[in-house]
């Protein structure tokens, strides 16, 4: 019974920290850019193919310091496309109406999309998890799988890099200001169009991570950006749009409320998520916690 | 190789066609204008990967009639569209290729695609062939004379499955499920539950015990919740009718509970080889549904040809039973035609009714009733390997379908 | 509104280009084939989803992302009830879905008005959207995720005579009224008092909410005549399609008028059915490229945003007022 309950609650926390993983770069550009990048997931997706790709070029399955390093290196190269897009696309939407960023966004949606069906195929792959991961962890009863334990160890080394740099250091704290009052901070003399491109260049970076982290979560496919993307909305507007600290507690809460809805009510799967989405910003519209944290 | 196996198809396809005794030079004066046949599937999309090797089947069995000289000296066109796997958008394609002149569709993955193309097959007087699409409906209570089903149903297939675990495993007497939460899920769980409770009394003796099947939403990335259910189960053995992305993201997350060593065994109901292709080494070992393996039917003249054409132009040594389905289509068509050389769409539906008409599994008949067709159902025992494929086949089996076959009941529910 | 003379021929065109659009409508069965009938039936439909969208989105700036939800309410409400009781007058199961509609955007008008603004407010109605789609796949007196199939096109009783809609064209000229008539009112709601004074609201929230004007009553009565309209739209679909799945509730259907008003103007009355003619051009003219269509599709969009912000009527009207003299002011909506 107790390791039933420690299972569905294990369950709903794996959940939480690969949808934050997800939303922690997205959360980031809102704070920062005011954009709702919809093609978030997208580069989730392409971050997770490249990591398919890297570990066919060896022999498959590899340890877990060079997945971590494949990882990094999936986080490099989706960041550097978040650069290109960056110049090319955010660049220009700052003199337009928020709604239109909507909508590039979307279209970079569909050309990540079309992108991974032309270079990768239709066909579903999956990716092995790092090798020592792919087993499980035995305690009486109770057992998990290795490599969901890595998934929320991820998920909580990514809180606490992101939170500790946008609290204590100098560029965070920068970060922070050009949020609140762009141009106030400009008139400081701080370059925020550097902030602005350093913002987008860390989310891409972060869904990257997230991509390669995610990779052996699930089968891979060119519909896997948009299965993310709605959850980790959701997981952002509960959390307050733009606080990193918001959407790592909103994915727990939510991602429990998941975990025991399904598990106890089984007639009703895939519906308490958006219950406790539409539920909470009823009586919360700003989010459990607001502003740029 | 590649040279000598080339020429052996080409030599085989020259034979195959040859004996089918499709080309009937009578007619071949009479009319040249060739048949038009419009293929609708899904190109795009979630169910991209299955419509493909559909219309590669489809395209394959086209050029083979074609290269013979046709049927009736006529030859086929084949017109292509695709349906996104959305029932709006396969509606617009198929009244655009009626417009075009192709009163004969076939192809369809998704049950919800075909079910509106049927509902237009009447009043746009076309037919329609479909070389996946389970639901019951279409041969029950939806049925319309326009419709035809090349391949098996749920009916069929999953009593098929249960049949063989009874004969088996007959030790293993608790069984439970874990189904995708739509029509398709519900049944596939429902004839394989009736099949349990038909087949275990008569061939093991005892009754079963059937847990309530674990409803899963469709196209999520998190299945441990409903693995932590079905854990929770009672039950030994276990069903799964979840399909493509969600299936191997189902296997992949349950893998690392033991779950494949405390549930066995594991019957999937119908993901072919796309699962193992994806999954290589991981995949755990389980029993699977398919349309065809050509390892079940060397010897058969069509099943040899697909299987070396396929793999010659593919480079995939495991091909998926789409592609034999969408070929059976096109022989079904042909194997009309030949009786109704005008092609008008009363005459053909008339020929299809009680065709029988060879295929890479061998003949199959249209039933005239319901215009179910007969075929045998295939089970293969799959699990990762070392080689190159990274999976191997342990065994498998053929399961006459006639065996396992519901009554003809058009127009009305399935007579459980 | 101060326009001068000289731009009569230019004062003309839109008028000639809405004159052409309405004949093109009007003749399609006469010279396209069954599958491009079919579209342009759709179509319609998709203008009056867009326009009524609009109504929201282009006067008050708010982002619904639920839409779609009204879109499958009067689907679903309209087909459900022309099944359940297949003898009642088909006008009758029309009103019905627009009726469904209407009571459902009063409540998530009244909830997501009364609770959130902005960026809050799109999430919101996208997250009961997405309720609403859920518990549509859930419902078996729906369909379930399969959705209703079979749906029959009725007839139109006047008691002197009927109008068979399932023969020929009959039903597509059905919707080209209907969708005339809704388009009509969406017109006059827009140039209206209540257009107007939500333009006013938009541009100067502060200085109306001075003059005490209620604000948010008059967005919430904005929310549901767009609500019932697009509802009504759902509830025409339904008998033409034949077959309804949840897919016309789920979220990326509440994306396409967003994506129709971005892309033909939503400043503009006639902006989302320019928005709505060339998205659906686009998407079928590529129809055939097997594997290219997100990238052909993406790129364009990509492009309308980035090269034309405005929306291509706000575009072409620039494009206007700079030919016909730099110098004056703002041009006047159509």
């Amino acid at each position: 019974m107790l390791a039933d309950f420690l299972l569905i609650a294990m369950n709903g926390l794996v959940w939480a920290m690969a949808i934050f993983l997800v939303a922690s770069g997205l959360t980031l550009v809102f704070g920062i850019l005011h954009i709702l990048n919809f093609s978030h997931g997208g580069f989730v997706m392409i971050g997770a193919y490249l990591a398919y790709s890297i570990m066919n070029l060896g022999s498959g399955a590899v340890g877990i310091v060079a997945f971590l390093g494949l990882a990094l290196a999936c986080a490099v190269t989706v960041g550097a496309m978040g650069f290109v897009i960056d110049r090319v696309v955010f660049k220009r939407l700052k003199d337009v109406d928020d709604s239109y960023s909507l909508i590039a966004t979307y279209a970079i949606l569909l050309l990540s999309e079309g992108a991974v069906k032309t270079i990768w195929g239709p066909n579903f792959l999956s990716v092995y998890p790092p090798k020592g991961l792919g087993g499980a962890v035995f305690l009486g009863d109770f057992i998990m799988p290795a490599y969901a334990l890595f998934v929320i160890g991820a998920g909580i080394a990514v809180f606490l890099v992101l939170d500790f740099w946008l609290q204590r250091t100098a560029s965070g704290k920068i970060m922070k200001s050009v949020a609140l009052d762009p141009w106030m901070a400009s008139l400081l003399g701080i370059n925020i169009n550097l902030i602005f491109t350093v913002a987008v260049v860390a989310g891409f970076a972060l869904a990257g991570l997230a991509g390669g982290v995610l990779a052996p979560n699930q089968s891979l496919s060119p519909m896997m950006g948009g299965t993310y993307i709605i959850q980790a909305f959701g997981v952002i507007i509960v959390g307050g749009i733009g606080n990193v600290r918001g959407a790592f507690l909103a994915a727990i809460l939510l991602g429990l409320i998941d975990a025991f809805g399904t598990v106890y009510v089984p007639s009703l799967p895939g519906v308490f998520f958006f219950v406790a989405v539409a539920v909470i910003i009823l009586f919360r519209p700003q989010g459990l916690l607001s502003g740029v944290r | 190789m590649v040279q000598i196996s080339r020429r052996k198809v080409l030599h085989l396809m020259g034979a195959g066609v040859a004996t089918s005794a499709l080309s009937a030079p009578m007619y071949a004066r009479a009319q040249s204008a060739p048949y038009k046949m419009g293929f609708v599937s899904a190109l795009s999309g979630p169910a991209e990967a299955l419509g493909r090797p559909m219309l590669f089947g489809a395209q394959l069995a086209v050029d083979e009639i074609n290269a013979a000289g046709g049927i009736n000296g006529r030859s086929i066109e084949l017109h292509v569209r695709d349906t996104k796997a959305k029932p709006d958008t396969g509606t617009v394609a198929a009244r655009e290729l009626i417009g075009e002149g192709c009163n004969m569709l076939l192809g369809c993955v998704s049950s919800s695609v075909a079910l509106a193309i049927n509902g237009i097959l009447k009043q746009e007087n076309a037919t329609l062939i479909t070389a996946a699409a389970h639901s019951l409906r279409l041969t029950h209570e939806d049925f319309n004379r326009h419709y035809f089903r090349v391949t098996d149903n749920p009916y069929m297939r999953q009593r098929a499955q249960a049949k063989l675990m009874a004969e088996l495993y007959p030790d293993v007497t608790s069984w439970g499920g874990l189904i995708p939460d739509h029509e398709y899920g519900r049944s596939t769980w429902e004839a394989y539950r009736h099949g349990l409770n038909t087949f275990y009394p008569e061939l093991a003796g005892v009754q079963p015990t059937i847990s309530d099947p674990i409803l899963t939403q469709y196209g999520g990335s998190d299945y441990r919740n409903y693995i932590a259910s079905a854990l929770r189960d009672p039950a030994v053995g276990f069903f799964s009718s979840l399909y493509g992305g969600d299936a191997i993201s189902l296997f992949q997350q349950a893998k690392p509970y033991g779950f494949f060593q405390k549930k066995a065994p594991f019957m999937d109901s119908a993901n072919e080889f796309i699962a193992a292709r994806a999954m290589k080494q991981e995949l755990p070992e389980m029993w699977v549904g398919s349309h065809w393996y050509f390892g079940a039917f060397k010897g058969n003249e069509i099943s040899d040809r697909l299987y070396n054409k396929y793999q010659e132009e593919t480079g995939n040594k495991h091909p998926d039973g789409f592609v034999s389905e969408g070929h059976a289509t096109v022989m079904a068509y042909a194997g009309a035609l030949a009786k109704a050389p005008e092609g008008s769409t009363e005459e053909v539906i008339s020929a299809l009714e009680g065709l029988t008409f060879e295929t890479a599994t061998g003949s199959r008949t249209l039933r005239a009733e319901d215009h179910q067709a007969i075929k045998p159902v295939i089970i293969y025992r799959l699990r990762g390997a070392d080689n190159d494929a990274g999976f191997e086949i342990m065994e498998y089996r053929v399961i006459d379908g006639a065996e396992t076959i519901e009554d003809a009941t058009p127009g009305q529910p399935v007579n459980w | 509104m101060d326009n001068n003379t000289t731009s009569f021929g230019f004062k003309a065109t839109p008028l000639i280009a809405l004159a052409l659009c309405f004949a093109a409508f009007a003749t399609v069965p006469f010279w396209a084939e069954k599958g491009l009938v079919f579209l342009a039936g759709i179509l319609m439909l998709q203008i009056v989803f867009a326009l009524s969208f609009n109504l929201i989105f282009g006067l008050t700036g708010l982002v619904s992302f639920g839409q779609a939800a009204f879109f499958a309410a009067g689907a679903y409400a309209s087909a459900w009830l022309s099944s359940y009781a297949p003898d009642l007058p088909f006008v009758l199961t029309l009103a019905f879905g627009g009726l469904v509609g209407a009571l459902l955007s009063v409540l998530i008008g009244m909830v997501a008005l009364h609770r959130a603004s902005g960026i809050y407010f799109a999430i919101l109605t996208l997250a009961l959207g997405q309720l609403i789609y859920t518990l549509i796949g859930k419902s078996t007196a729906l369909g379930r995720e399969d959705g209703l199939i079979g749906i029959t096109r009725p007839n139109l009783n006047f008691g002197l005579f009927e109008i068979d809609l399932s023969r020929g064209d009959d039903y597509y000229y059905l919707i080209f009224v209907a969708s005339a008539g809704m388009i009509v009112s969406l017109w006059w709601v827009w140039h209206g008092t209540l257009g107007r004074t939500l333009s006013a609201i938009r541009q100067e929230p502060e200085r109306i909410r001075f003059l005490g004007v209620n604000v948010r009553r008059y967005r919430e009565y904005a929310f549901v005549i767009s609500g019932t309209v697009t509802a009504l739209a759902g509830a025409l679909l339904a008998p033409w399609s034949q077959i309804i799945t949840p897919m016309i509730a789920h979220w990326s259907y509440s994306a396409l008028p967003i994506l129709f008003c971005l892309l033909g103007g939503s400043t503009r009355f006639w902006g989302p059915a320019v928005g709505a003619i060339v998205f659906a051009g686009l998407e079928h003219s590529t129809r055939n490229m097997f594997g290219m269509a997100e990238l052909i599709v993406g790129g364009a969009l990509l492009f309308v945003v980035l090269a034309m912000p405005g929306g291509i009527l706000g575009t072409i009207a620039l494009l206007r007022q700079k030919i016909l003299s730099p110098a004056e002011g703002r041009p006047s909506d159509e």
